[in-house]
């Protein structure tokens, strides 16, 4: 059993931990800020590629997680899809083109499903 | 004696302050907002440049936009098109107007063309030089459209020497503009007066043998709406230019009334 897989022992705090999708938040946040300080791109191409990339890091992770950090609970990866499309949201760069949309609601959603994502998680 | 000469002193010094007003460049600072749903939240007439649009093709999805929260001059980024976002969502149904003037500087002997194109999503006119044409929005309440009330041609100046007289010509045409509720703002803002051209050279460091000038000028009516879906957006070109600043200028605005580049007569 790896350390990123939840177990019956693990605390609310191990789970909470354990279900933040860290290298993929890095890797969105480095594509992030080198799409954000290249002058020559529009917000649409930017957009563009923020979303590509997002799908591409969310069609991956599943079998990261399964492949690489050996976990095997469905439940434990169905949420860490939904942490990452949260994270991904909250990073910025995909719904600031909406009208709607302002930075504060992600940073309240953020908050609110990390903290209530792990009392989700069946062992 | 003393509070005498004090206000000999602030009396000259104000004299000095009101002749030498329109010889230099008061600019104002945009205010850089990340997201769209921050502009729509600084209330209808307000005003963005859009520093990463260069395409109107992109103009449907926008993030990044350079506020311009005062009326006054801004200066723009170098770049080749440049295009701007007026704000006309609103949760009731107004109708204003937004003034704005493009003062672009070339060097010598370079294109000195430079129109100011209005857009509005799904318009089925194309302003352009000498046409004037209504906004159907201005018929009344229900139709909720936005668009444009009259169009200036471009001033492409032959002579650095005739910049003032042209500029202070765009100035009166774009404020002595508009439909009559404007009136009470029209009759203070003629008697305003432009920056002079050397005031933009002294701002560049360029001398008046070395530049042409291109002025345009555009009064922008909108009828607010409550969906900003359908944004009016201007714009206009300004390849290989020396210095661009944009005068913007609202009645919705709090600080529409100060004055700036304006003698009160």
């Amino acid at each position: 059993m790896s350390d990123r897989a939840i177990t019956k022992s693990a605390s609310y705090s191990d789970k909470l931990v354990r279900l933040v999708p860290a290298e993929f938040v890095a890797a969105y946040l480095a594509i992030h800020n080198l799409l954000r300080t290249n002058q020559q791109l529009s917000d649409q191409e930017i957009f563009n590629i923020l979303v590509v990339s997002s799908l591409i890091m969310l069609a991956i992770q599943p079998f990261y997680l399964y492949l690489a950090v050996s976990v095997t609970s469905k439940w434990q990866i169905v949420i860490s899809e939904i942490s990452l499309v949260i994270w991904i949201i909250s990073m910025g760069g995909i719904l600031e083109t909406y009208s709607w949309y302002l930075p504060l609601y992600s940073s309240v959603a953020i908050i609110l499903w990390t903290l209530s994502s792990p009392l989700l998680v069946r062992d | 004696m003393i509070s005498w000469a004090l206000a000999l002193g602030l009396l000259i010094g104000n004299t000095a302050l009101a002749e030498n007003s329109n010889d230099t460049l008061v600019l104002q600072k945009s205010r850089r907002l990340t997201s769209s749903g921050q502009f729509y939240r600084t209330g209808t007439g307000n005003v963005a440049f859009l520093p990463k649009v260069g395409n109107e093709k992109f103009l449907h999805r926008v993030a990044t936009h350079d506020w311009l929260p005062d009326s006054g001059m801004y200066e723009l980024p170098r770049k080749t098109h440049y295009f701007f976002r007026v704000n006309h969502s609103s949760g009731e149904v107004k109708t204003s107007y937004v003034g704005a003037l493009a003062f672009v500087i070339f060097q010598k002997g370079k294109s000195n063309k430079s129109e100011l194109f209005v857009r509005r999503n799904k318009a089925d006119w194309k302003p352009g030089p000498d046409e004037r044409k209504l906004d159907a929005g201005f018929d009344g309440p229900k139709n909720n459209g936005i668009g444009l009330v009259e169009f200036f041609d471009a001033h492409s100046v032959p002579s650095v020497a005739e910049s003032d007289e042209k500029l202070t010509f765009t100035w009166h045409a774009a404020v002595s503009t508009g439909q009559p509720f404007s009136w009470d703002f029209r009759s203070k803002w003629r008697n305003g007066q432009p920056p002079k051209i050397d005031a933009f050279l002294r701002e560049l460091n360029a001398t008046h043998d070395s530049v042409d000038i291109a002025i345009t000028a555009h009064l922008i009516q909108f009828t607010s709406s409550k969906s900003p879906k359908e944004s009016v957006d201007f714009s206009f070109s300004a390849e290989e230019a020396l210095g661009v600043y944009v005068l913007v200028f609202s009645p919705m605005w709090r600080n529409f009334d100060r004055e700036f580049y304006i003698k009160m007569r």
